[in-house]
């Protein structure tokens, strides 16, 4: 594995890589605010309505999202070492790439999934009932 | 352009992103698909934040998807193969990912805080 000479373009990625996970990390600092927010009152309009009072799955909800940006952050400063002529870290960039994208898989099925719509449709139905 | 030589364990790793994010990315799309209908079940009216959510979640998904399917071709490559077009890709879908973790919260504090000011 040789870098170029000059690897300007991968510098560049390693820098839209940070700004990228710091973007995530401040977008799950919002999330937790809101959804703890919503859970300390009830009347707080969200988009995960149900969800809130939960506090579980609040841990749930925010903890894939902090797992997925630090390895970002990670993979961002083994890119820069890479560029620097460190020919193992591209390795290490790969793996924590890899890792990111795997608690992207998780954010995916827990924060958006069919769980959410189940209860969604259970709010329904109960609401239905009391009715 | 950056033009590299994958070692064995860096194509590995690099094909197991790859599966990740394919995988990731159906995942989007089949759960935008469950968004819209648990809005839809949910509110029993059309929705437009869950149809909204909806597009976003399977237009990243989709990107996701095909940035894996890239990734996974250079993985597979036994030559040398350039990062930066890859990396690009990724790039932009990190700048998604980013934008879909603020953008639905941002618009739930905007309208908390319409309720409280409007």
């Amino acid at each position: 594995m040789e870098p170029n000479p000059s690897p300007d373009a991968l510098a560049t990625l390693a820098q839209r890589m940070r700004i990228t996970g710091i973007a995530q990390l401040l977008g799950t600092l919002l999330t937790a605010i809101i959804l703890i927010g919503g859970a300390v009152n009830s009347e707080m309009p969200t988009p995960l309505p149900l969800i809130l009072p939960l506090s579980p799955f609040l841990v749930l909800a925010i903890l894939p999202l902090l797992l997925q940006a630090v390895p970002m952050l990670r993979a961002s400063t083994a890119l820069r070492s890479f560029t620097e002529g460190d020919r193992g870290a591209l390795e290490l960039a790969f793996g924590r790439l890899g890792r990111s994208l795997g608690f992207e898989v998780w954010v995916a099925a827990m924060m958006w999934s069919p769980l959410a719509v189940a209860l969604w449709f259970f709010e329904f139905t109960f609401s239905v009932l009391l009715w | 352009m950056v033009a590299v030589t994958l070692g064995d364990r860096e194509r590995r790793l690099a094909r197991r992103c790859a599966r990740r994010a394919v995988i990731a990315g159906v995942v989007y799309i089949v759960t935008s698909v469950c968004w819209f209908v648990g809005g839809y079940l949910a509110g029993g009216f059309f929705n437009p934040f869950a149809l909204l959510s909806s597009m976003v979640l399977g237009g990243l998904g989709i990107m996701l998807g095909r940035a894996g399917l890239e990734l996974l071709e250079l993985g597979r490559q036994q030559s040398q193969v350039e990062l930066e077009p890859i990396g690009v890709v990724l790039a932009r879908i990190q700048a998604v990912r980013a934008a879909l973790a603020s953008v639905p919260f941002a618009v739930a504090f905007a309208w908390m805080l319409w309720d409280l000011f409007g």
